[in-house]
């Protein structure tokens, strides 16, 4: 681990379970870690993998993606098709070198404002083992040095 | 044309301010492009703060607003409407939420200053990216149609019949009045049923708003929320409603005999038949699938007898397309059959609570005589509770009606048979609401001997000459008898039918609420509403309750001369884009999306769509957008965060 | 009206887009008559020494193939863009780096290990571990090739370029307008990609249900394929639909295999194979997370289906260190 390293997170959350969850964990006074950035959409099945990939390549160390429980979506089965899309962007994402514990998929209702506490600080607890994510060429002249 | 965006940062009394340093957020936001005024506020969302924040948008010619204050769930609405008053397009607001997920969670005052300030940079690249979106209305049909005509169905076609308005109440039984018309009494009160029934059917029959079809079934249902076009089919009855006096001269020539559903198979009726006695519309129906002439043969003998040439052969069945605004479904329940509780399966003269609610009703099929297979009074009845319920084995759920529904049943045996010995076998009661432990409690006064067991699907039952010897809860119990309280299921043919409406059917098979506790009535297909036992096993009084809350529901959204507001921000496809994969028509869990076979692209019908956008994050070529969701507003957002 | 001058090269590619050249049938001899070609590696031997030797902007225009791998792509594309009026990303490999970009999945170090020491037809046979010198010290002076950069580059990230022409290899049609609106004057905006704003499927003729499901993902060769019915419905991956079309009538398709995604993504696209995988994995027939695992576990390679063509335009480019 690196000293004080202080990963960056982005998590994807559904408008009606899991933003509501982590304005439940805020009106509980839960601690979330300040490392979590928050991007709203309506329904974990609004979130597309090129959001998760540009998330990684726009400097995010690891990426969430919270949606209603199974049976519950707002949507009647928006998270089913997240977990589908998530469960293959997956595959991905370890060919590509990206640690497993780096993304995460999760259910999180509107009154688990104590699961939203635990599963974001976990998150940030592994991704902190991991260390900084590096992309390979994030920028267009990156790779560029001559191989001799 | 570069924008000009106002930055609102709320201290919210202590509760932002005393974690986040908010004139730092301030600081930063100055220097981000095309931002032109930062103000920092003690309460954006007071009346004063509202006030200051629409001067701020009209003296500064503002097109972008960022408030960096509490959840947007909190109050997004609010300062959409203060743009709206301040002339600004309401979509052209980004809140940045720094309370609920930033002061309230955060302890390190820097760090979520910090945090605070991702999320506003994050707020303010969205701003930029955002547009402006109008309001759409559509014109809608006012009429209603309400399936089913039990107490559910009954309750909403007269709750919606108001002035001016129409209702189609379909029914494919030839008679109304569900399965409450079956019953003697009702519990807690013991009131009688149909009498209690009978001004409800009395107004349905003769509100000329209401159009009442009997042996008719929905064929085709077409369109969506506002603007449906049904087809029904009337199966014809054969009989002249009008002519016909329900003496009942023509069922006894009839040579057919079958089973009578109506009364849980325990009777025969005749191919031409009333159900009971007292059927409303009181006049027979000739079922086609058993009357001899419609299976070849040249039988009369029903038409002959009929001393009012009420009988007609030569009537076609019809189909009629109707246009209405809104659905009620009321489509019923039915009950476990006792064949299906396998420790009972196979043994003679057990019956389910719907049997029994027959054999002791005046008019089922021993005219309310509680006699055994050989004719005589039974010695010993044993109600057993829970049958097929509470059980992985059958259905988890406890159906809530079945104790005190039992009790009636005891209590009513008690009352008809005085010397019969009664059990009741238990292993939990439920009673919950007004008068029912009370009712409880005033049984006791029948001696019914009430014996406690862990669960009912595990009772040994053997049939014994004429004995069905039960061992329950340490006893050996000999019953002439056995009623089964099974659970409330969903009626056996919702899963067809249901074909035509696509909604969400449960894991248990009833039909899903949009939310079961905050809207109960409501389903995911707008404009389709539910009430009754479809939706779950319930009482009278709450199948009542939640038809009418169906029948508020279409009458408060449905209005005549009024136009129906919909979803602003919706999925749309850009045709120039669109490969027509048909991948996305699929996804919709509103069938809100077809394919546009002149054009070859899809196209999202923007009264269903909720904009959920699971479309756009499917469509492969990018050719549908989520108005207020837009990749580039994400894309912007992430960045944002990240900066 | 003067001859055009143009010049096509190769970096690195297979050579096929120059070879679909002749696709062009009779129009290469009006190209002939129209056009003077400097420089042309696939058919005889131009001097880079002659093309320095020209004045900025002579050429009227480059088309380029290959993605940029080595010194020498880069310099040349560095030299053609200088002398060049018109710069075309020509195919697949220009525009998004290709086929040969999956190599951006190594870093340079494991493609020549693998190459010179691990592969089966070398291994034991190179005991001195001997790789290819940038430079080299022989008795006559000193002897350089170019040397190799970490990842391919697709052309415009080395160079502006004017406009795309992707396909593997471009579709002949197009090649044929691009020169008839260049002889014309007609061209149209600067950055623009020669080709459809829809996807393949717009052009496939094979049957789209409107409830599509995935059961089970199939390799071409484990089934006998219904040539009536899409492809992606029968489980097998087909990057048509975030393909853009252009190859001329989903060509692949009609020879009963599917689309491989070589027109890139189309506009409304950022990343081709995030978005291939979004459509795919939402068609999966299956709720439980146990198995959709087990319907995913049929697809053997992640990047290689997905990102076929278009690697090093992807979002990540290519993983990470």
């Amino acid at each position: 681990m690196i000293d004080n390293f202080e990963p960056r997170i982005v998590g994807f959350l559904c408008n009606w379970c899991s933003y509501a969850g982590a304005d439940q964990a805020g009106n509980q006074h839960k601690e979330v870690p300040p490392n979590l950035k928050i991007v709203r959409v309506m329904c974990s099945g609004r979130v597309d993998p090129q959001h998760v990939v540009k998330a990684f390549q726009s400097g995010a160390d690891g990426v969430m993606v919270l949606g209603c429980h199974p049976g519950d979506c707002h949507y009647k089965e928006g998270n089913y098709k997240a977990l589908r899309r998530m469960k293959l962007l997956e595959k991905l994402l370890h060919e590509l070198g990206i640690e497993k514990d780096r993304f995460k998929l999760d259910w999180v209702s509107a009154s688990e404002g104590d699961k939203f506490s635990r599963v974001t600080i976990e998150m940030v607890e592994k991704v902190k083992k991991l260390g900084p994510l590096t992309i390979r060429y994030n920028k267009n002249n990156e790779g560029g040095e001559r191989h001799e | 044309m570069s924008e000009r965006i106002g930055v609102f940062i709320c201290d919210c009394g202590p509760n932002i301010a005393e974690v986040v340093d908010t004139p730092k957020l301030s600081e930063f936001a100055k220097k981000q492009d095309e931002v032109v005024e930062v103000k920092i506020h003690k309460l954006w969302c007071s009346e004063g703060g509202r006030d200051e924040m629409k001067r701020a948008i009209i003296d500064n010619k503002l097109t972008r607003v960022v408030v960096c204050a509490c959840s947007p769930k909190q109050h997004e609405i609010t300062f959409q409407k203060v743009l709206a008053s301040a002339g600004l397009n309401p979509y052209l607001m980004q809140m940045a939420n720094i309370r609920e997920q930033v002061a309230w969670v955060t302890k390190d005052k820097d760090k979520a200053t910090q945090k605070a300030i991702s999320q506003l940079n994050s707020a303010i690249k969205r701003v930029k990216v955002q547009k402006p979106l109008e309001k759409n209305e559509i014109e809608c049909k006012t009429d209603f149609l309400v399936i089913g005509a039990g107490i559910s169905g009954m309750s909403a076609a007269l709750t919606l019949a108001q002035k001016n308005r129409k209702v189609y109440l379909v029914e494919r039984e030839p008679w109304i009045g569900g399965k409450v018309v079956a019953y003697e009494d009702a519990f807690p009160k013991m009131e009688c049923a149909p009498c209690m029934l009978e001004p409800k059917m009395d107004e349905v029959l003769h509100n000329e708003r209401i159009s009442l079809m009997t042996n008719s079934e929905i064929t085709n249902v077409k369109g969506f929320f506002g603007n449906f076009q049904v087809q029904i089919k009337t199966r014809a009855r054969h009989v002249d409603i009008e002519k016909c006096i329900g003496c009942g001269g023509c069922y006894d020539v009839c040579p057919v005999t079958v089973k009578n559903r109506f009364n849980g198979n325990l009777s025969e009726r005749h191919a031409i038949y009333s159900a009971f006695p007292g059927v409303l519309p009181n006049a027979p129906a000739i079922d086609c699938e058993t009357c001899l002439r419609y299976k070849g043969e040249d039988c009369k003998k029903c038409e002959e007898s009929c001393p009012f040439g009420a009988i007609d052969y030569s009537l076609k069945d019809e189909y009629k397309t109707i246009e209405v605004g809104a659905i009620v479904v009321a489509t019923g329940f039915d009950v476990m059959k006792s064949e299906e509780v396998k420790n009972f399966a196979g043994i003679s003269e057990v019956y389910d609570a719907y049997q029994f609610e027959r054999i002791i009703s005046s008019t089922g099929p021993t005219e309310g005589k509680i006699v055994t297979a050989d004719g005589g009074t039974p010695e010993v009845i044993a109600f057993v509770h829970c049958a097929g319920s509470r059980d992985k084995r059958y259905k988890e759920y406890c159906s809530g009606v079945c104790c005190a529904n039992t009790i009636k049943l005891a209590h009513l045996t008690k009352k008809k048979s005085p010397a019969t010995k009664i059990y009741e076998i238990y292993s939990d009661w439920c009673l919950p609401g007004k008068n029912y432990q009370q009712f409880h409690d005033k049984c006791i006064a029948d001696n019914v001997e009430y014996v406690r067991n862990d669960n009912a699907n595990d009772i040994k039952a053997v049939k014994k000459s004429n004995k069905i010897i039960l061992t329950a809860g340490g006893k050996n119990i000999e019953a002439d008898m056995v009623v089964l309280s099974t659970p409330i299921i969903p009626n056996y043919g919702l899963v067809q039918f249901n074909a035509l409406l696509g909604m969400n059917i449960d894991s248990d098979g009833f039909y899903s609420a949009e939310h079961e506790k905050i809207s109960p009535a409501n389903t995911a297909n707008r404009g389709i509403y539910i009430a009754g036992c479809c939706s779950g096993p319930k009482d009278v009084a709450q199948s009542v309750a939640q038809a009418q809350a169906a029948a508020g529901m279409a009458l408060s959204v449905i209005v005549p001369g009024e136009k129906l507001e919909l979803e602003v921000a919706t999925s749309k496809v850009n045709d120039d884009l669109c490969g027509g994969c048909h991948s996305c028509i699929g996804l919709c869990p509103y069938q809100a999306i077809s394919f546009d076979e002149v054009k070859k692209v899809a196209a999202v019908n923007e009264i269903l769509c909720r904009g959920c956008g699971v479309c756009v994050a499917a469509c492969p070529a990018g050719a549908i957008m989520n108005k207020h969701f837009t990749d580039e507003q994400i894309f912007s957002e992430i960045e944002g965060v990240l900066a | 009206m003067s001859k055009l001058k143009v010049v096509f090269y190769w970096a690195a590619s297979c050579g096929g887009c120059e070879v679909s050249l002749l696709d062009t049938n009779e129009k290469i001899v009006e190209l002939g008559a129209i056009a003077d070609i400097l420089l042309m590696p696939l058919a005889f031997d131009g001097k880079y020494h002659d093309i320095e030797q020209l004045k900025d902007g002579e050429i009227d225009v480059t088309f380029f193939n290959g993605g940029t791998r080595s010194t020498e792509h880069e310099h040349l594309a560095k030299l053609l863009r200088q002398k060049s009026k018109i710069m075309v990303s020509y195919g697949a490999c220009a525009s998004w780096g290709g086929i040969p970009g999956l190599a951006n999945q190594f870093h340079v170090e494991d493609i020549l290990k693998c190459v010179y020491e691990d592969t089966a037809s070398i291994a034991g046979s190179n005991p001195s571990k001997t790789r290819p010198q940038v430079k080299t010290d022989v008795p006559e002076g000193e002897l350089t090739i170019p040397g190799l950069y970490d990842r391919v580059f697709p052309l415009d990230e080395v160079v502006k370029v004017d406009y795309y022409l992707p396909g593997c290899p471009p579709h002949v049609d197009w090649v044929v307008k691009t020169i008839d609106a260049i002889a014309a004057g007609k061209l149209p905006p600067a950055g623009s990609v020669i080709g459809s704003s829809k996807t393949v499927c717009d052009e496939c003729k094979r049957e789209k249900s409107s409830d599509r499901k995935i059961k089970k993902f199939h390799r071409v060769h484990e089934i006998i394929t219904d040539p009536e019915k899409c492809l992606l419905e029968q489980g097998i991956i087909c990057s048509g639909p975030a393909t853009r079309s252009g190859c001329g009538g989903a060509k692949c398709l009609d020879a009963n295999m599917p689309c491989r995604g070589c027109y890139g993504p189309p506009p409304g696209v950022v990343d081709q194979g995030a978005k291939l995988l979004s459509v795919v994995a939402s068609m999966i027939d299956a709720n439980e997370e146990e198995e959709i695992e087990k319907i995913l576990s049929d697809i053997k390679d992640t990047i290689g289906t997905f990102y076929q063509f278009t690697l090093p335009k992807s979002i990540l480019k290519g993983g990470v260190k």
